[in-house]
């Protein structure tokens, strides 16, 4: 491979095109989703009282420290055809997770959970809380004074847990192999693709998809620098 | 106008028995010493904590009964509050931190203009002096127009000159607008100064007798002082 013109016409081919758009797609996706996770499940785990607070947390923070290809396995189980909540996915709304684009989405939601919810909880945990009960005695609801007072002032936490989570799932193998099955054409994410490629010796392929992860994360660490997170 | 406390908070130490009825308008000032509940009679009544037995009225409305486990939320009752170790929104300028209380743009600015601090509606809290964040938090907790303001102790860290101009600003502006008003402080002059009515809590139960013994203790410290005074400018003397 030789300069940005042979890397455009690697980039065409229908072989590499299919799952950078894939990746795209499923990344695209989880960004909101990761979002409405990382506010609700970080605003609930500030609280010192909540209710199953150490289950939640554990469940959150276990993509940080289990081997991925591990909690991958135990989600084919879960949620597989056959397993009961598999079985009542499909039957009850026609969703199959496992080895569908829907099990893409779910491995890189997974993968990225902790890096959003972590931080969010810890910077949430850290405001004052008698700015919220100035809110309160100024007539904003709990809701109200979330949204106008606290999410102001912990925005920019928001904002680099959602690229480092972003970054994350970019990155998926483990989960995501188990959960989509790296099925060629289907669920064969960017990652995925740039394995798929090695272990045929396609490591020109295997290049040109790594430098694109790599223009990808180097973007991600410029934005978080800007920030101020890094 | 009339608040009438009817019940207990338990407290890690102690258990505060707040009965007590308060008329108004004008200021009741609140005094005793540290940790005496204070601060928690000022939540309960704001709808801050919920208490543990008995019940909190304002004017005809039940705000708070243990037993038939009514509480209103602090957003619900006509409250204003002053907090000690909190003033203003930090990400708010000093105007959209009063509109944040109100959409009523003239009221807000009558309010700024009338504690002079209009001129600085564009500045954010960190870039202005500890009196006029003071000022501005007045003109945002008045800004709801609440029937009942709390204070607890909101102007102890400004220097005594300033803590007294800005506590006759705000009893002008509650006589005018007929609030009612609780002012919890540690300096009992100022509670005289600015109060018809002086309520003493100590270890969580109103009592009488703190006042006389915080000022003569008050008196035995200026003598101290005085006659340490005078002994410095005779040691002075003998060895000029």
């Amino acid at each position: 491979m030789t300069g940005p013109s042979a890397l455009l016409e690697l980039l065409a081919q229908p072989r590499v095109l299919f799952p950078l758009v894939l990746t795209a797609k499923a990344a695209l996706l989880t960004i909101p989703l990761h979002l409405a996770a990382g506010l609700g499940l970080g605003a609930y785990l500030a609280r010192p009282k909540a209710p199953l607070r150490g289950l939640v947390e554990m469940a959150v923070t276990l993509p940080l420290v289990f081997p991925p290809v591990a909690i991958g396995f135990a989600l084919l189980l879960l949620l597989g055809r056959k397993s009961m909540i598999g079985s009542w996915l499909l039957h009850g709304f026609g969703l199959e997770i496992v080895f569908s684009f829907w099990g893409v989405v779910l491995g890189s939601f997974i993968a990225g959970l902790p890096l959003i919810v972590r931080p969010v909880q810890s910077a949430i945990r850290s405001f004052p809380e008698r700015a919220v009960e100035a809110a309160l005695v100024l007539g904003k609801t709990r809701l109200q004074a979330f949204f106008l007072v606290v999410l102001p002032n912990v925005r920019r936490t928001v904002a680099a847990g959602l690229i480092l989570a972003f970054g994350r799932s970019l990155g998926e193998v483990g989960i995501t192999m188990m959960l989509g099955g790296n099925i060629l054409g289907r669920t064969n994410t960017l990652s995925l693709e740039i394995y798929n490629a090695v272990s045929t010796g396609e490591f020109e392929t295997a290049l040109a998809l790594s430098t694109i992860l790599g223009c990808a994360s180097s973007l991600i660490f410029l934005v978080l620098k800007r920030l101020g997170a890094l | 106008m009339q608040l009438r406390l009817d019940c207990r908070k338990i407290l890690p130490r102690f258990t505060l028995e707040a009965y007590v009825t308060l008329e108004g308008p004008g200021i009741t000032a609140l005094v005793g010493p540290s940790g005496a509940g204070k601060t928690t009679l000022l939540r309960l009544i704001a709808g801050l904590e919920r208490p543990d037995a008995g019940t909190i009225h304002f004017q005809d409305a039940l705000w708070a009964d243990y037993q038939l486990d009514v509480f209103l939320e602090p957003w619900k009752r006509p409250v204003g509050m002053l907090f000690q170790d909190f003033a203003l929104f930090p990400h708010l300028t000093l105007l959209e931190n009063v509109l944040f209380a109100t959409g009523d743009r003239p009221y807000a600015e009558s309010l700024m203009r009338s504690m002079n601090i209009w001129e600085l509606r564009d500045k954010r809290p960190g870039t202005v002096s500890g009196g006029e964040t003071q000022r501005c938090a007045v003109c945002q907790a008045l800004a709801r127009k609440p029937e009942l303001l709390l204070l607890d102790e909101p102007f102890s860290a400004l220097d005594p000159p300033t803590r007294r101009a800005v506590g006759e600003q705000l009893a002008r502006r509650a006589d005018e607008l007929g609030i009612m008003m609780v002012l919890v402080t540690h300096t009992i002059e100022e509670a005289f100064h600015l109060s018809s009515r002086v309520l003493t809590l100590v270890g969580g139960r109103f009592a009488t007798g703190w006042i006389e013994e915080t000022v003569t203790q008050m008196e035995r410290d200026a003598q101290d002082c005085r006659s340490l005074l005078s002994r410095m400018q005779s040691d002075r003397r003998i060895h000029q």
